[in-house]
Order: C-alpha cells, then sequence, then structure tokens
C-alpha cells in the first residue's frame, strides 16, 4: 500500500509541471526566453538602492484552465513581489493556451548576493541577484534617498533662493559625476566625487513661477526628483545700515539689514563687497569681511524676521575692515528677488599713526612708526628732537621727501594697501641720555600730521 | 650743549633702503584655523594674514620678537622672519608659553607630561622638579631666575612663583574674582573674564573692564601688545593690552605671501 501513495503522489506533481512553463520577458525587445527550472535565473547586479524587476511570464500550457493559487517569493528583504501581482492569499486563473505576467522585485539593501525561490503552484524557480556599491545621497539630516525618490528643495518666493546640501559619497573605484538639471534648480555646474570621497551639493531651487517645480539631480546616471514650491509673496524692503566708523580708514565696522516689515517666507541670499579706490589708487585686498575673509556672504531670512541674517560670524551684523585706502565701499544685498545697494566713502585722510616709539640705543635714537597713509601718497616726513629740557636740539626740523620711498614701498606690497610700518635711525653725537622727545610730522595731499611728543626711551 | 643730530641724510638713505626701513606693519604669529601658524600683519582695524611657515601647529603664541609653536614634530622657536632658531625639541601635547620682557622666549609648561621647559642660548631645557600644585591655567616669566603660574584649584585661581634654578616654591598667593581662562603677562598684569568684561588687572588691583559679549575660552600672546582670544564661536578677537581696543581676526580662506 505504501509504495502505491508514493506512486500517485509523483504524478500528480508532474501533471502540475505539465500544465505551467514559466519564461522570462525581455521587456526592451520584447522577446521571450524559456526558464529552466534546474537553473538558477540570476538577475543581474543592482546597485543599493536600486530596484530590478525581472517580468515572469506564466504560460499555460495544457488543454484546461489552471488556477495559480501560490505566487510567491521568499525569503523577502531584497526580493518581493512587484505592487502589480496578485495579493498574497489570492488566486487567479489562465485559461488554456494562454498567460500571465508578474514581476518580482530586486532591490538589495547592501553589498552581497542574496538568492531567493520563486514559487508558482508546484513550480519552483532559483533566483539569484548580487548588491553592488553605488554612490549614495543623504541629506544632512541623516535621510538617505535611493535613485527614483524625490527630494525636497523646499519653499520660497518666486525670484528668491531656497537651498538645502546633500551629501553625495562615492564607495567605488571611480569618479562619480553630479549633476543637477531643471529650469529653476541649480547649481549649473557639475560636481565630481572622488572615490572614496564625500562631497556636499548646496542644492539650488529658485522659482521663476509661482507653482510646484521639479528637477532632476543625477548621480553617476541614476536620477532622483528634486522638487520645490514657489510662491508669490510680499516683496522684502531691505536697508543695508552702516555703523558710524564706515567712513574711516583702518576700523571694523558693521553693516546691519533691517527689514520694513516682517518676512513672510525663506529666503537666502548674497551680501557682496565690493570696493571702488579713489583716482588712481590701487584695490586694498584688507577691505574684506571678517567672518567669511572675502567680500562675499551668504544671507537668510526666515518667516517672521524682521532682519536679514548673517550665515557666518555674528548672525545680526557684519564685520568689515574699511582697509586703509580711500575710496568707496560699496554693498550690494540680492535675497528674496530684491537687490538692495549701499555705499560708505572713506576720504582721503592725514596720515594716522598707530605706534609710534623712539628709543635710544648705541649712539642712535630710532623711531619706529606704524600706521596708514589712505592717499599712498606720503610727500614728507620731518622729525624735530628736544632735549630733556624741552628744549630743541640742533639742527632742528630734520625732514625729508620720502614720496620716492613710499611710492616704491606700495608698488611692491599691494597687499598692505596704505599701511606701513618705518624705522629711522639718528646718528648722534653728544650725551645720548639728554634727548628727551621728539615731535614727528606726516605729509600727504590731505596736509601735515602731527603727533604728540613722543618720548626717547 | 654739544648734542646735535649728525645729519638728515641718514634718515633719507635709511628709507631709500625700503627692504629694512619701510615694511608691512608686522604684529607676531598667529594659528590659523587650519593649524597653521600665519603671520600676523596690520594694525588696529585692518589685519590680514602672510604665508604659512609651520602646518600641524597643536599650540603657538607670539612675542612680536619671537614664536614659540608646539607642533607635531616637537617645539620650535621662530624668529620674526618665521625662521627656525632651533631644531624641533621632542615634546607633545598641549603647551603654554612666556616670553621675556625683552620679546625673546623664555618657558614652555607641557600640560601633558607636567613639564616646565626654560629657553637657553643652547635651546630648552627642563627645569626640575617645578610642580605649581594644580592645573596650569597660564605661564609668565617676570624674572629670569623664576616662573609664574596661574593654576586652577578648587575652582579658584592662585599664582604660584617657581624658582628655575631647583623648582623651589617662592610664592603662592590666591586671587580673589579670577576665573579661568586667564593669562598672566610678564608685567604681572592679569587679563580674564568675568561677566560681559574682560578685565586687566595690574598687578597693584586697578582694574580696566572692556565691554566683551562672546565666551572666551583661550587666550594668547600673538605679538608684542596683541592678545588673541579664542571664543566659543567661530570668531577669533584680538585685544590690543595698551588700548583695550577689540577686533575681529579676518578668517583665513586662503594662502598668503611671506
Amino acid at each position: 500500500m505504501i509504495p502505491r501513495l508514493l506512486f500517485l503522489t509523483a504524478a500528480g506533481v508532474l501533471g502540475a509541471f505539465a500544465q505551467l512553463e514559466l519564461t522570462l520577458y525581455d521587456t526592451t525587445n520584447q522577446t521571450e526566453s524559456p526558464l529552466d527550472l534546474s537553473q538558477t535565473l540570476d538577475v543581474g547586479p543592482a546597485a543599493v538602492c536600486q530596484t530590478l524587476t525581472p517580468r515572469i511570464r506564466i504560460h499555460n500550457i495544457s488543454g484546461s484552465p489552471v488556477e495559480i493559487e501560490t505566487l510567491e517569493v521568499a525569503p523577502l528583504g531584497a526580493w518581493r513581489k512587484d505592487s502589480r501581482d496578485p495579493l498574497p492569499g489570492s488566486s487567479f486563473v489562465i485559461s488554456s493556451a494562454s498567460f500571465r505576467d508578474v514581476w518580482i522585485d530586486f532591490a538589495p539593501p547592501s553589498v552581497g548576493t542574496f538568492p531567493a525561490t520563486l514559487t508558482v503552484n508546484n513550480l519552483q524557480l532559483s533566483l539569484t541577484g548580487e548588491g553592488v556599491a553605488a554612490p549614495e545621497v543623504s541629506d544632512i539630516g541623516g535621510k538617505n534617498y535611493c535613485p527614483g525618490d524625490q527630494i525636497y528643495v523646499g519653499r520660497t518666493q518666486v525670484g528668491s533662493t531656497v537651498q538645502t546640501v546633500l551629501k553625495v559619497t562615492n564607495p567605488t573605484q571611480a569618479p562619480v559625476p553630479a549633476l543637477v538639471s531643471g529650469k529653476d534648480f541649480g547649481p549649473d555646474t557639475p560636481s565630481t566625487v572622488e572615490p572614496g570621497d564625500t562631497q556636499q551639493v548646496m542644492i539650488t531651487f529658485t522659482p521663476s513661477i509661482p507653482n510646484a517645480e521639479m528637477g532632476m539631480l543625477t548621480v553617476n546616471g541614476m536620477a532622483y526628483t528634486l522638487a520645490g514650491d514657489g510662491f508669490v509673496g510680499p516683496l522684502l524692503q531691505p536697508s543695508l545700515q552702516f555703523s558710524a566708523n564706515a567712513g574711516l580708514s583702518s576700523n571694523q565696522a558693521q553693516v546691519s539689514i533691517p527689514l520694513a516689515a516682517a518676512a513672510t517666507a525663506t529666503a537666502a541670499g548674497q551680501l557682496t563687497l565690493s570696493f571702488q579706490p579713489s583716482g588712481t589708487l590701487p584695490d586694498d585686498p584688507a577691505i574684506l569681511l571678517t567672518a567669511t575673509g572675502s567680500r562675499t556672504t551668504s544671507v537668510l531670512v526666515n518667516p517672521g524676521d524682521t532682519a536679514v541674517h548673517f550665515q557666518a560670524g555674528n548672525p545680526d551684523h557684519c564685520t568689515f575692515q574699511t582697509g586703509t585706502t580711500a575710496g568707496t565701499i560699496a554693498f550690494t544685498l540680492t535675497i528674496g528677488g530684491v537687490t538692495s545697494t549701499a555705499s560708505t566713502t572713506i576720504p582721503g585722510a592725514l596720515v594716522a599713526l598707530d605706534l609710534a616709539t623712539a628709543v635710544a640705543q648705541n649712539g642712535t635714537v630710532i623711531v619706529s612708526l606704524a600706521g596708514f597713509d589712505n592717499t599712498h601718497a606720503a610727500s614728507r616726513l620731518a622729525f624735530t628732537f628736544y632735549d630733556t629740557a624741552g628744549q630743541t636740539i640742533a639742527p632742528g626740523l630734520i625732514q625729508s621727501d620720502v614720496s620716492g620711498p613710499f611710492s616704491s614701498y606700495y608698488a611692491a606690497h599691494p597687499e598692505a594697501g596704505g599701511a606701513f610700518s618705518l624705522q629711522a635711525t639718528f646718528p648722534v653725537s653728544g650725551d645720548i641720555s639728554k634727548v628727551g622727545g621728539v615731535d614727528v610730522q606726516f605729509t600727504n595731499p590731505a596736509g601735515t600730521a602731527m603727533t604728540s611728543r613722543l618720548p626717547v626711551h | 650743549m654739544g648734542m646735535r643730530f649728525i645729519s638728515a641724510f641718514v634718515l633719507t638713505a635709511s628709507l631709500a633702503a625700503a627692504q629694512s626701513g619701510l615694511t608691512p606693519p608686522r604684529i607676531g604669529f598667529v594659528r590659523d584655523s587650519a593649524n597653521r601658524l600665519r603671520a600676523l600683519l596690520g594694525i588696529s582695524g585692518n589685519f590680514w594674514m602672510g604665508g604659512t611657515v609651520a602646518r600641524g601647529v597643536i599650540d603657538a603664541a607670539s612675542s612680536g620678537r619671537a614664536s614659540i609653536l608646539q607642533t607635531r614634530r616637537g617645539l620650535i622657536v621662530v624668529d620674526t622672519a618665521g625662521d627656525p632658531l632651533s631644531r624641533p625639541f621632542p615634546a607633545s601635547g598641549e603647551a603654554l608659553f612666556a616670553f621675556s620682557d625683552d620679546g625673546s622666549p623664555a618657558l614652555v609648561w607641557l600640560r601633558e607630561s607636567g613639564r616646565l621647559l626654560r629657553w637657553t642660548r643652547r635651546g630648552f631645557i627642563a627645569v626640575p622638579a617645578a610642580d605649581p600644585g594644580g592645573s596650569v591655567v597660564s605661564i609668565a616669566a617676570p624674572r629670569a631666575s623664576s616662573a609664574a603660574f596661574l593654576i586652577e584649584r578648587d575652582r579658584e585661581v592662585w599664582r604660584v612663583d617657581i624658582s628655575l634654578g631647583d623648582g623651589a616654591l617662592l610664592f603662592a598667593a590666591k586671587l580673589p574674582g579670577v576665573s579661568s581662562p586667564a593669562l598672566l603677562l610678564d608685567d604681572g598684569t592679569l587679563l580674564f573674564a568675568r561677566n560681559s568684561s574682560l578685565v586687566l588687572r595690574n598687578p597693584e588691583g586697578d582694574e580696566r573692564a572692556i565691554a566683551f559679549d562672546n565666551a572666551a575660552i583661550r587666550f594668547a600672546p600673538v605679538g608684542r601688545d596683541w592678545i588673541l582670544i579664542d571664543t566659543t564661536t567661530t570668531t577669533h578677537l584680538v585685544l590690543r593690552l595698551s588700548t583695550g581696543a577689540l577686533f575681529e581676526l579676518p578668517e583665513s580662506t586662503q594662502e598668503a605671501r611671506r
């Protein structure tokens, strides 16, 4: 009895085999390849985060309808049935000489090999797929994105810019290009992430229309959807305000940017400093924003803000060096579709000394001076020495035409602007301990500056 | 009276030699945010960074005349041009530095090993048995024969002077109202933060308060009359001791000419 039962079971199984046949359908070429159930179907490598969806066609090759009671893939994880397939527990019937397509998703969660089995009634097809390293995209909050995911850049007023920072990690052995496309999305220039590196990509969205817009981030050929919303709102009304010392050379002044009314939306922008020297004077590289060490800084407003905030240094104001060259320092603010400018003019001024000392040493008096001449045109330097009783020491006024040396100095040191340091050495005959003080006069086109009497130490 | 200045032409000659007579004003050296030692040039309110003279700098201080820096290679002393005056002295970890009144290198306190070094013509040598007895906040060289420490003990700051000859304790006094971070200058003046002020307290106890709306975490001399103040923000400030003026140092974004 027992041998007979075994025979019947095997016959039933063989019958089911005979009813169904599986093929792999190539969607692109619209061709079918028979699947040999004794072989493993390798769906090919997929990047981590990428999904491959082989399309399996189930043929009913029998002369009567066949009910498909079991259609499942296991284990789940890297593999799953596609959403187009029947739900678990439901069945369907394939008519005689007809077929039905099912889709299997392979989405490797990590690098490695992932085997699985597809079961169709009594048929079992072995599957395998490989997860391979691929560039990863995440935001600064740590959220990871897969190709096809939507990345929301933000909502902002038409003409203003909102931005989000994405991190692109390249675990592969080859450089990976990252490119943003889409009318109002930036940056326009692609970046390249070197093997093993992580690079930040600043995605900008500057809506030109009050609507939802889409763009695309393409990393190594894999596309991520960028989305942003533009709307029309009241324009920002910023005004640039300077601290009282902004018109004086060799000062650290502040610019702040109050708004006429509280902002209703987020907007990002830029504040740029430019310098137009007086006449033919050269640029002065020390005229810069201290927080960035450059002439630009990023600014931001959030809903409810009553002033534009700076993203580097103090958020409420921006410190800038006024330099040591006469001219006009101009600021241009671009934010929320609005451009606002303001400037401060620094006129030519008397030579100013920041440090002045006089020291008697080895039969000489050494006068050390450090300061600036914002006209870059000092012409005369004069000294008058006094004894300890306050009487002038011969020969009295000692003066020198310094226009040549200063001209050479400024040409050789453009980084210094109008700042300088000099040492003048005066050999003394007689008792040097009797030298009590010195007056210094410095002449430039703005006039003659005089020091208070420097004691000789 | 028989005393006179020999000639006005000496001045002219000196100025004409622009390499020596007329130069960009140099304050000293400063460690930048990339741990490079950079020349700090400029005058009050107008600063710029010069070229890099050392990389991998852990700590640095400058008197204007000389600078001491702790690097991954050890302690190095450089002159006003940034040229080394010595071979690297083997030392590791954070360090505090002191200069003599004339700006020459004087002392180094190595936090990790608790060692005191003094600078001599032959380089650094260790001071035997120098233990100030607390967490060292600052170090100064008021005299050639002694080292002055600010130490923190039980949340109180003390000044402790030690003989450089044998490490013997010479003087110890609690400094009421002083908290760390603090800096002891070679003339005995103290610099520390209190409430919304920086305070300069001279040896007689007279105080000058300077408005300060930051939180200081470290003071270090970067030139004669100039103190660098590292804050809890990314802003680096410099204080001019003689005027009490505070300035922001421009963030160093690029290499510059030395």
